[in-house]
């Protein structure tokens, strides 16, 4: 996994490049927009986490060029400036996630672990989330050499939940996100699925908690 | 004390002008009892002349030589009582009445003058004139009270007086009505700028206004423009102060965490524990603080429609987060509740009511969080069952930097402060107390309620998670 840090103020570049190849990660930086864009040109990133103050060419305008030159990878931005604004402005320009400075630690190693994951179904559709092994082309998920059985529904859930490992999902967005899938999922049938998931999951060390009132959250069972 | 220019104009126009008045009625007065005294005296002079000219002189001994029926029609008069008086040369009494006073002063002969005198304890107006006979001169004096006189002074006096006092009041009721109309410019001004909404700081304009009241509204116009020079001035030092200070706490917490990751003794592992947890804490005072100023009056756009319910939505994955963590059930409840204001401070507000809470409930215990229309209101509510907030200290845990004493929680005593900085802004009302089951607290905000009419898909991303590409 190659991740590029975007970052001009040296000592945040530091922690952030310790921390990322701590995960295992091969990480570089760049401390300019310039120097960033070039080195994207060069090199596939599966993640660019980028600041939007820099100096020179500003983060925006690197995000804006990378989605323009069709860039593939997740972009995390990182940035000092919460205003709703700079979120939306930054979502819209096709960031994948949007971190506030400071943040806690455990909680950007989080979304980058939630953005790697993604980046890599498209590269290897085997993903491993502690025991449980998922192959999303194939649609199947085994814990060790055990084949879970699932139904379409359940896969379809669990995968929805899979890919948002660590974030509370509510089950609005889930109804949407598979409505085409199935009009007739009820909240009712969600909770069903999930109680059926719960059982088959248990071996697996995964554990999928309810969010009272409001949906679900896989835990990260690869969290330090 | 409060004065009315009005009240002072008329005062300062009103104390003059009465002074004018009785002037005016008393030099009027005096002009017109000094023509009246010189009719009625010389009205008294014709008794005078009358008597004089019957006086005979036979040798030295001076007589009057007038019927007593005569001289009484000589002292008829309709009002007043009238007295005479004939002295000799010597001052013996040749006739009339002894009472009269000599007159003041020595005349010369065929001279007469006026004077004022007393007789019986009377006061009485005497005329009185000097005749030439053979040993000296001769007085004849007549004397009359002065009943007829008094009554043309009353007379006068409210002759002169009555229209003054009728035109000077005239004069304060059109003064106070002109006085009315001509500040209605500054009126006018006053109900423009109470009509502007707290945050409106463009200039008043100054077309259409008096000159008097334009130098008034420049004046305000130049304050209004430091005011705002000011705002941005301090909106762009806390941006600045924002970015200046988090990127350096991002590395500062980054390096921290690092530390405690690596293997070291247990000494020095509690004190990188120590510096993690005190970089933690100065992190959030820094976002507090920022929060703080941003929710100050006088700065942003005004409000757009806003769903409570997603504004809680937003931010529930790092609830949930620290809830777990602490073994906390964190629920919701949440219907659509729309209000108009900014997202960002209301996710402030949210955010700092489940900090509270989750800070200050025990392991084990529960919080919910929820958003409905109650009584035509938006109501946000959180309620906990924690140790709750003792009576005495609900009103304290608004203020700033205060802490409830002995609680252990790891606040800056910021977080109630700005809930209610955030609420004041958005007209909302803050309610702090005990929760139903009797045990823990509720804290819950009424927004004024958005009409349904009003109500438009918020501007905002709605995902509480980014979407796969």
């Amino acid at each position: 996994m190659r991740v590029l840090i975007v970052e001009d103020d040296k000592a945040l570049a530091d922690g952030l490049i310790r921390t990322l190849r701590q995960s295992g990660y091969a990480v570089d930086h760049a401390e300019t927009g310039e120097l960033a864009l070039r080195a994207c040109a060069e090199e596939h990133y599966d993640l660019v986490v980028l600041d939007v103050s820099l100096p020179g060419v500003d983060g925006f305008e690197v995000l804006r060029q990378l989605r323009r030159d069709a860039h593939a990878g997740s972009i995390l931005i990182l940035t000092a400036h919460d205003a709703e604004t700079d979120r939306v402005r930054g979502l819209d320009l096709g960031a994948d996630d949007y971190v506030t400075k400071p943040f806690s630690l455990p909680e950007l190693e989080a979304r980058v672990r939630a953005l790697i994951r993604r980046s890599q179904v498209v590269k290897s559709p085997k993903l491993r989330f502690g025991r449980l092994t998922v192959d999303t082309v194939a649609r199947r998920a085994s814990i060790g050499p055990e084949i879970l059985d699932l139904t379409p529904r359940e896969w379809a859930v669990l995968e929805y939940l899979l890919m948002r490992v660590g974030q509370v999902v509510s089950k609005e967005h889930m109804l949407q996100a598979m409505c085409s899938w199935d009009d007739s999922l009820t909240h009712n049938a969600i909770e069903v699925y999930i109680s059926r998931l719960r059982s088959k999951l248990h071996d697996a060390g995964i554990r999928i908690r309810t969010v009272r009132g409001f949906g679900y959250m896989v835990e990260d069972p690869d969290a330090v | 004390m409060q004065s009315s220019l009005r009240q002072r104009l008329t005062y300062w126009l009103l104390g003059p002008l009465l002074l004018l008045v009785a002037a005016g009625s008393f030099v009027a007065y005096r002009i017109a009892l000094s023509a009246a005294t010189k009719a009625y005296d010389s009205a008294l002079l014709d008794p005078v002349l009358a008597i004089a000219s019957h006086l005979r002189h036979t040798g030295t001994s001076v007589e009057l030589d007038l019927p007593s029926i005569a001289i009484e029609a000589l002292r008829i008069d309709t009002e007043d009582r009238v007295f005479y008086q004939v002295l000799g040369p010597g001052g013996e009494l040749i006739a009339g009445t002894p009472r009269l006073p000599a007159p003041p002063e020595v005349l010369a002969p065929d001279e007469h003058i006026f004077y004022d005198a007393k007789l019986e304890g009377e006061p009485v107006r005497v005329a009185a004139r000097a005749v030439k006979v053979e040993t000296g001169n001769a007085i004849v004096q007549v004397a009359e009270t002065l009943i007829k006189r008094d009554k043309l002074v009353l007379e006068l006096l409210v002759a002169s007086t009555v229209p003054q006092v009728l035109i000077a009041f005239a004069a304060v009721a059109l003064l106070w009505l002109g006085i009315g109309q001509g500040l209605r410019p500054l009126d006018r001004l006053r109900d423009e700028i109470a009509a502007r909404s707290p945050r409106d700081l463009r200039p008043v304009p100054e077309r259409n206004k008096p000159r008097e009241v334009r130098s008034l509204v420049g004046a305000l116009n130049q304050l209004l423009s430091r005011l705002n020079a000011a705002i941005d001035s301090q909106q762009r030092f806390i941006a600045n102060a924002a970015h200046q200070l988090r990127t350096p706490l991002a590395g500062l917490t980054t390096h921290a965490e690092l530390a405690r990751r690596q293997p070291s003794t247990p000494e020095l592992r509690s004190l990188l524990d120590m510096i993690a947890g005190e970089t933690q804490r100065t992190s959030h005072l820094v976002n507090q603080l920022l929060t703080l100023a941003r929710a100050e009056p006088g700065e942003g756009p005004s409000g757009q429609p806003v769903n409570l319910h997603e504004i809680v939505g937003r931010d529930v994955r790092g609830w949930v987060q620290r809830a777990l963590g602490k073994n906390i059930d964190l629920g919701f409840e949440l219907e659509d509740a729309w209000t108009l204001g900014e997202p960002l401070l209301l996710r402030e507000l949210a955010g700092n009511l489940l900090d509270n809470a989750l800070a200050y409930t025990q392991t084990g215990g529960s919080v919910t969080v929820r958003t409905a229309v109650r009584n035509g209101e938006s109501v946000l509510e959180v309620e906990d069952n924690g140790p709750g907030i003792p009576e005495s200290e609900r009103e304290k845990v608004f203020e700033r930097f205060y802490r409830i004493p002995a609680t252990g929680g790891e606040g800056c005593g910021l977080g109630l402060s700005i809930v209610s900085e955030i609420a004041g802004r958005h007209n909302a009302r803050v309610d702090l107390a005990e929760a139903p089951g009797g045990r823990g607290t509720l804290i819950r905000t009424f927004f004024p309620r958005l009409a349904a009419h009003a109500q438009v898909p918020s501007p905002l991303p709605t995902r509480t998670a980014p979407t796969l590409r």
